[in-house]
């Protein structure tokens, strides 16, 4: 059976990378005493996988895992087991068995909300984050810079951007997240430092996560 | 601490943050314990004997056993900039505030990196210019038996298997806490205690030639020479089977099972097999006990059996097999490393686990080599088992060797190239062709090591080691189906002078590091012409260190050390090695190194 869950990544583990996770995960299903399927071949390995890679430094209450199991499991059981042997940080919020056919989490993950939480403005004050962000929403096109294997790259981030807005103080958008296009908060938020005056720091958590099913995009759990 | 300042702008950031499974967390306990591994955490994670000291001193209701590694360079950069000290991974505690701070010396190059990790701390380097209120410093490990160039920043070192001696170190301390007493007085009833050295209560003078004279006893208290501690019920002996288990990737990410601590194979160049003695195993019982709960606690999926020769277990075939059957469905594999040629058996090589690579290490071309080093391999052993695991499905293979062993001779090196070629010609017979097949030759230099037979000879000259491995180098170029991998590095060198070194050289690592030295087992990072150039600076010589041969009656700075080795049984055995003779794996026989005197009764696998 396929079980999908939704999980946390909190502040205590939000410097572990995406492959890291893979592994924390790997282990707590061997610790609660859940087996998970192999794949065939020369080289089996568990069949785990996650919807969305999260850059590290990023924190989430939206992440997505989905697991292949060798036995019927309850969901709920399968949330509690994992959550009493998981490392301070971790948490499974919601688990729910799949029906197959069903496509995999990463072929259907299309979009993700992020909240932006300044921590330090380094003199950079609300109302000058106001005025970068409404001069984003305003720009036609946003370009960027980014390093990739043939040296930089210029990208434009405007179109991968689906909402930004905020307060002040907080910065919240909703992005890209899906194989073909893929806009990671950080990179957003090392934009908008630009053109800022300082060198402000910020949390950055994701909060939603939205999969395209049947043309409806919603969240899974 | 806010570590998110910095943490954004480095490498790996959770290689500083903490939190991993099973890590310890507690309050409110009267010692604070921080144990350093002078490396990168990714290497560090890696050490067994870090993980047994953590989880066994944090099992003491009175102590706190925090860990700290060496930061990268990216790291240290930050820290520096930003007025950060170096702090412990559980608690950003700065390890300042540490009562024990204890460094593991597993190799000679990691102790630059510990005079680094003391200033990033904020600790006085010189152990006689800290004050009351700073930590004790101290170091163990296999190193600690010979750290005289380490001597003048400890104030103490700890000697053996640390089990039991780390709790009389605690309970002492406990004591001294209360008491008002000075850090001198807490030295002299330390070192009255079995395990420890205190370097300040001896002084080493030196006569006009260099070579020392004598190790005064400045304190009248103060023993003759420190011994070592020895844990001899070693099934019982404490293993964490709810061991940390780190996000990061490690270098070895699987739980080492310690099957079993010693050698009775007597290899002459090996210090291990010496100041490991005895051997002691875990029964197999215990042994599946503890991998069970081990598994359950941390989710591995690979056990790998150590110790420094796990083919001569007496039980390793039955281990093997009932682990395989104990952990069918969880899918957790065995994997056995350190194996030797002649007890190599194909129930070790697992089926589920199929490892790109095996690696032996017949350590010298010939026989007659073999046999001054008494390694007790044949060439046959060699074959056998390339013929053993080539017909398992592997086409990979890496022989170690090492180059500039005693008596040594262009033709023993030239029989490296022979050995190699035999290898192959086995893979064709089994196969027909090559096609496949990869043998990955490696040397090294040999380095002499104390406490070891071959701890008088002089190591082999720079230029004649280096042209026996361009030699080499052009012999395996002409075999196919080989490949000779080997470091332009002069590593080698220093450790040389390192590990034979006296308190003089204090000088030069102090010299060394401030001129910038630091992961020096790094290739990358590691500057010989800076090391010489500290040399020259502190006025010492290394040759005087490295290819000057010892007298057999000549005092050595590591002679304040009582391993439980008698120093006339490694005279015996260096003489026996000048005629190549071998002598024989003491399970089948007391060859008499003087082990079994020093424990008071019978070696146990006697």
């Amino acid at each position: 059976m396929r079980m999908i869950a939704r999980f946390k990544k909190g502040k205590e583990v939000k410097y572990i990378s995406h492959l890291d996770i893979l592994r924390v995960f790997q282990r707590a299903l061997i610790r609660a005493d859940i087996l998970p399927a192999y794949s065939q071949g020369f080289n089996p390995h568990i069949l785990l996988g996650f919807a969305s890679a999260l850059p590290v430094g990023v924190m989430s209450c939206a992440e997505y895992l989905e697991c292949k199991l060798q036995n019927e499991t309850e969901p709920e059981k399968f949330a509690e087991a994992l959550n009493a042997v998981m490392p301070l940080g971790f948490e499974i919020l919601a688990a729910k068995k799949v029906e197959e056919p069903f496509p995999s989490l990463m072929a259907i993950t299309e979009k993700a909300d992020y909240i932006i939480e300044i921590t330090e403005p380094d003199g950079v004050g609300s109302e000058e984050i106001k005025t970068v962000i409404t001069q984003m929403q305003n720009s036609a096109e946003m370009i960027v810079e980014r390093k990739s294997k043939k040296g930089m790259k210029q990208i434009d981030i405007k179109p991968m951007i689906y909402s930004l807005e905020t307060d002040g103080k907080t910065i919240t958008c909703t992005l890209t997240a899906s194989n073909v296009s893929n806009l990671r908060p950080d990179v957003l938020w090392e934009e908008i430092i630009r053109r800022t005056s300082g060198q402000p720091l910020a949390e950055i958590t994701r909060t939603e996560l939205y999969f395209n099913i049947d043309g409806s995009v919603l969240p899974l759990l | 601490m806010n570590l998110d300042k910095i943490l954004p702008f480095v490498e790996k950031p959770a290689r500083y943050t903490g939190g991993e499974m099973n890590m310890v967390r507690k309050d409110g306990a009267q010692v604070r314990f921080v144990f350093a591994f002078p490396d990168l955490y990714d290497i560090g994670m890696s050490h067994l004997g870090g993980k047994i000291i953590y989880h066994m001193l944090n099992e003491r209701e009175d102590t706190y056993c925090e860990r700290i590694f060496a930061p990268w360079v990216d790291m240290e950069q930050q820290m520096r900039q930003n007025n950060i000290p170096l702090f412990t991974l559980e608690t950003q505690m700065p390890v300042k505030q540490a009562d024990l701070l204890g460094f593991t010396l597993q190799y000679e190059m990691s102790y630059t990196n510990i005079l680094n990790m003391l200033d990033l701390s904020g600790i006085a380097l010189y152990a006689d210019r800290r004050g009351e209120d700073e930590p004790l410093v101290f170091a163990g490990g296999p190193c600690a038996y010979h750290a005289e160039p380490l001597a003048p920043f400890m104030d103490f070192f700890a000697l053996g298997d640390g089990e039991d001696e780390l709790n009389d170190l605690i309970d002492l301390y406990k004591q001294y806490k209360v008491s008002g007493k000075s850090k001198t007085d807490f030295l002299r009833m330390l070192s009255k205690i079995d395990g420890f050295y205190v370097p300040s209560f001896y002084e080493p003078v030196y006569r006009e030639d260099g070579i020392l004279d004598e190790i005064k006893v400045l304190d009248k208290d103060a023993p003759k020479q420190a011994v070592r501690r020895v844990v001899i019920d070693f099934d019982n002996a404490y293993f964490p089977t709810k061991m940390i288990v780190p996000f990061v990737e490690t270098v070895h990410d699987r739980i080492m099972l310690e099957i079993m601590r010693g050698c009775t194979r007597g290899c002459r160049f090996c210090q291990a097999g010496y100041i490991y003695r005895p051997v002691r195993e875990r029964s197999p019982q215990k042994l599946r006990e503890l991998a069970m709960e081990t598994v359950k606690n941390t989710g591995y999926q690979e056990i790998s059996l150590s110790s420094l020769s796990s083919g001569d277990y007496s039980c390793i075939v039955q281990l093997v097999e009932e682990l395989k059957s104990d952990f069918k469905d969880k899918r957790v594999v065995s994997s056995l490393p350190s194996l030797r040629l002649d007890s190599f058996n194909e129930d070790f090589i697992s089926d589920e686990m199929k490892r790109s690579s095996l690696t032996f290490a017949p350590e010298a071309g010939s026989q007659r080599l073999r046999d001054v080093i008494n390694k007790n391999i044949t060439e046959e052993d060699l074959l056998r088992t390339m013929n053993c695991v080539f017909s398992a499905g592997y086409t990979s293979v890496k022989l170690y060797f090492m180059l500039g062993l005693p008596t040594e001779t262009m033709e023993d090196v030239a029989d490296i190239a022979d050995l190699a070629a035999k290898c192959v010609n086995q893979y064709r017979q089994l196969h027909g062709n090559i096609k496949n097949l990869k043998i990955v030759i490696s040397t090294s230099f040999f380095v002499p090591k104390p406490f070891t037979p071959f701890q008088w000879c002089a190591q082999e000259a720079r230029e004649e080691l280096e042209q026996k491995r361009n030699y080499l180098s052009g012999l395996l170029k002409k075999v196919r189906g080989v490949e000779y991998r080997w470091h332009e590095n002069k590593m080698g060198f220093i450790e040389a002078a390192l590990a034979r070194g006296d308190r003089r050289l204090s000088e030069v690592l102090y010299k060394v590091w401030q001129k910038g030295a630091r992961f020096d087992s790094w290739n990358e990072y590691f500057s010989f012409t800076r090391w010489l150039e500290a040399f020259k600076e502190s006025g010492l010589d290394m040759d005087f260190y490295t290819v000057r041969e010892r007298g057999l009656d000549e005092l050595l700075p590591w002679d304040i050390i009582n391993s439980g080795i008698s120093k006339k049984y490694l005279q015996k055995e260096y003489e026996l090695s000048k005629n190549g003779q071998t002598t024989k794996d003491c399970r089948n026989g007391c060859t008499g190194c003087g082990m079994n005197k020093f424990i008071g009764g019978k070696c146990p696998c006697e």
